[in-house]
């Protein structure tokens, strides 16, 4: 390098007359003179930023910026509000979800709405808001607008209900609104709402959440579907562009889980509306009917309806209370079954042990406790298998007396042993346990053993005497009821409830056997007749308990309260599910009504179980072709078959389902197909659908047309329902007419 | 060290200042990377952002349109809708046989 300390800058050009080392001198010199150049350009550049940073930093103009970052228009807390899980049925069909709802305000002051502007829309925009809301004419809203552009209001929503984001996309498309916030005045204001899109189906168990800690599924699972709620702090960017920063109190929102409850909303309906039609008819006060899946213990239905008389007279039934698991009483004839197990099982009776039930009437020692049967007359002497086919409450009382009147704390024991008075940990709020007395306990008297053995003098719910008739129909195991079978999110099952059992074997084969057949003998020619019928094999047990009324006892105000109930399972042979109804009912002395289990819940009963036949494939007899029909046979039939009837039109769409659809009816398939949809021109000629170009997706159900036009990047618009008749295409848009 | 020194850019050819610029192309290459990083990553949160949005209002679309096609698909609408069109379907009493 040059050694010299003191060089000037001379400009020498490159000499070639000139020996070497002088002339790599100025080489060498020229070199240095660039980097100079150079240095001196950065240094100046880099002099100037810092300059400037300096400046920007320290001047005034450097502290109201400052200012303006500190007073926090620069940085901020963005809240994120979490969406609250769905309650969805056990076919992941929708009970319970939360969308947004709007509504439109108009700022008539905004800056860019220019009266010519709004002259020239408001006409347009009232008669698009009279056809849309079709509550006021256009003249009515026109009168509107202009009141209020006159008075240059600044937020007068003009959406007389709220709207939901499908029609918002359509309202925000209308004069003067589209021209947005500045120059329409437009101010969309949002709420989230919890809707129930089957009304009020279910209402308390679906449930509702409130302030007061709100009731069913909503409540008890309010943390699994609240969510987490976020706090993100976030810097200004630009503009409008916020970011997310680092901040040790950000809380990652998290979205609600979903329910999956075990409900079925058309056996739900069915059980509402014939619940709801016998209420009506007999004028009751409160009706249950709750559908159990036996194996599973799932709920597949629950009903609940009580009257509810309005302030100018009117009658209507409504959900008010959860009866179904709520309403802790006397079950009355219903628990008979639990006595015959005990005296079968425990005290070893024998079922063709005869008992006297005299007239009808009895007095029981020691007490002289009043008990009498439902038949005038009595049923006289009978066995205990007929005891309880009649249903006879002397019969019962008697031989619980002598298997249990000298140790009654054997027969508590033994209900408690089955697991009677346990709870079952119902996935809903306020659960009610049964009350099953022991001797000792202070209600405990003398009447009460006797009391018990046909039904009273304990309390149980509605779903509480299912449960046990279900473990009849479950081969003795005795399982939990459930309602709710996954909490699940966007990732998968965050938990899972299966299914419980509370006792494997709750009687012995034998004796379960025994009661299988006595409670379709109910069906086939007793009290329960109502649900015989051709389809499917019924058992069941019908009750009608008198109704006790807190002190007042059992007459009340010249009346008597009943509970009529009937509960059983089906089909009796492999039973599949288990039902329980009760309706309660008011009876003044000398009224008529009916107030039997039979006649009174029977009904409801037998509608749930048609309903549910009528959609159980699997009950019926499967038609399937006799093997013994050779294959020419076959072909010959199915020739001749063709040409005189015509068989129905197989719909285009991917090839695998085509075939095996075809094959499946019989329609011969000709043509050799590659690739994966095909259409049908004729009967039975597939051609496969050409891949180059834009898809033909006439004669496709809607499924597969979109299918194969989105793979092709297409956007897709339908129109009415069916198969694709017609298809236009304009840019990347398809529209398809279907019929 | 003068002044005379820093601004004719001698010292930039001493050789303390020599000896450490691999150094100092590496850290300035690294505030390089850091400068383009912040944009990049606020690039990408603008795409995140829009990305969001549109998930947003898609997911309300379709739960907006799920409720209504569930209170649509009831057995019960479309009892009133066959009724009401007079297309005379009536529902089955008996379960539809398997054809095996």
């Amino acid at each position: 390098m040059m050694s010299s300390q003191h060089y000037q800058y001379r400009y020498r050009h490159t000499d070639t007359t000139r020996p070497d080392a002088d002339r790599r001198k100025d080489i060498r010199k020229e070199i240095y003179d660039r980097s100079m150049y150079l240095y001196y350009i950065f240094l100046l550049v880099g002099l100037v930023i810092v300059c400037r940073m300096l400046y920007i930093q320290y001047s005034a103009e450097g502290f109201s910026l400052r200012e303006e970052a500190r007073n926090g228009r620069s940085f901020g807390i963005r809240n994120t509000e979490a969406k609250r899980g769905d309650i969805l049925s056990h076919d992941n069909r929708m009970l319970a979800t939360t969308i947004p709802l709007y509504h439109i305000y108009m700022d008539f002051a905004a800056e860019g709405l220019d009266d010519d502007a709004f002259r020239a829309g408001v006409d347009s925009l009232s008669i698009c808001l009279s056809g849309f809301f079709k509550d006021r004419t256009a003249a009515a809203y026109r009168d509107s607008l202009a009141r209020w552009r006159t008075g240059r209001h600044r937020y007068k929503r003009i959406t007389p209900r709220r709207i939901n984001y499908i029609e918002l996309k359509e309202v925000v498309g209308f004069p003067i609104l589209r021209r947005g916030r500045n120059r329409g005045g437009m101010v969309i204001d949002t709420v989230q709402q919890r809707i129930f899109p089957n009304g009020d189906m279910a209402r308390r168990t679906i449930g509702r959440m409130n302030a007061k800690g709100g009731f069913g599924l909503e409540s008890f699972f309010d943390k699994e579907l609240s969510g987490v709620d976020g706090v993100t702090a976030v810097q200004k960017i630009s503009g409008n562009f916020w970011m997310p920063i680092p901040n040790p109190n950000n809380i990652t929102p998290i979205d609600g889980h979903d329910i999956v409850s075990t409900i079925d909303i058309e056996v739900q309906e069915v059980a509402e509306a014939a619940l709801r039609e016998q209420l009506e008819k007999h004028d009751a006060i409160w009706g249950t009917a709750i559908l159990m899946e036996v194996s599973t213990g799932q709920i597949r239905a629950i009903a609940n309806l009580n009257k509810q008389v309005r302030s100018n007279g009117s009658v209507r039934y409504i959900e008010d209370y959860n009866y179904g698991v709520g309403m802790n009483m006397e079950p009355g004839s219903t628990f008979k079954l639990v006595s015959l197990m005990a005296l079968l099982d425990d005290a070893k009776a024998d079922i063709n042990e005869m008992f006297d039930t005299g007239d009808g009437v009895a007095y029981l020692t020691p007490h002289k406790i009043k008990v009498s049967d439902t038949r005038r007359g009595g049923y006289g002497n009978i066995s205990l298998k007929r005891v309880f086919e009649v249903s006879s409450n002397i019969g019962f009382a008697k031989a619980i007396n002598k298997y249990y009147g000298h140790n009654p704390k054997r027969f508590t024991d033994y209900l408690y042993k089955l697991g009677l008075h346990k709870g079952y940990d119902l996935q809903l709020p306020g659960e009610v346990t049964p009350v099953i007395r022991r001797p000792g306990d202070r209600q405990w008297d003398g009447s009460t053993l006797t009391m018990m053995s046909f039904g009273y003098a304990m309390l149980m719910t509605p779903i509480h005497t299912l449960a046990i008739y279900n473990a009849i129909a479950n081969d003795g195991r005795y399982v939990k009821p459930l309602l709710v079978t996954e909490v699940r999110n966007s990732d998968g099952v965050v938990r899972s409830y299966a299914t419980e059992s509370l006792n494997e074997r709750i009687c012995s084969p034998g004796t379960l056997r025994f009661l299988q057949e006595s409670l379709e003998g109910v069906v086939n020619d007793g009290t329960a007749a109502v649900l015989r019928n051709d389809n499917y094999r019924v058992a069941g047990k019908t009750g009608t308990a008198q109704v006790a009324k807190g002190g007042k006892g059992y007459l009340v105000d010249g009346g008597r309260y009943y509970l009529g109930s009937i509960v059983g399972y089906f089909p009796a042979d492999k039973p599949k599910y288990s039902c329980i109804v009760a309706i309660e009912t008011y009876h003044p002395i000398g009224s008529t009504k009916v107030y039997y289990g039979g006649s009174l819940s029977g009904p409801v009963f037998r509608a749930i179980a048609d309903k549910v036949y009528s959609q159980s494939p699997d009950w019926g007899n499967s038609v399937s072709r006799p093997a013994r029909v050779s294959p020419q046979e076959r072909h010959r039939e199915q020739q001749a078959s063709l040409r005189a009837n015509t068989p129905p039109q197989v719909k285009g769409g991917r090839k695998g389902r085509v075939l095996s659809a075809s094959s499946k009816i019989g329609v011969r398939v000709k043509g050799s197909i590659s690739g994966d949809f095909v259409r049908s021109d004729s009967l039975h000629h597939m051609r496969p659908v050409p891949t180059h170009g834009v898809p033909d997706a006439r004669g496709m159900a809607l499924r597969d047309a979109v299918v194969l036009l989105e793979q092709k990047g297409l956007v897709v618009a339908p129109s009415g329902t069916g198969i694709v008749t017609e298809q236009r295409i304009k840019g990347d848009t398809v529209y398809l007419r279907l019929r | 060290m003068k002044i005379k020194d820093i601004i004719s850019g001698r010292f930039l050819a001493e050789d303390r200042v020599t000896r450490r610029s691999p150094a100092i192309v590496y850290i300035v290459f690294l505030m390089l990377l850091y400068i383009f990083n912040i944009f990049d990553t606020q690039k990408r949160y603008r795409r995140i952002l829009a990305v969001e949005r549109e998930i947003a209002r898609l997911k309300v679309s379709a739960t907006t349109t799920e409720t209504k096609r569930v209170s649509v698909t009831r057995e019960a609408s479309i009892r009133k809708m066959v009724k009401e069109r007079g297309i005379g379907l009536i529902e089955n009493d008996t379960p539809p046989q398997q054809i095996r």
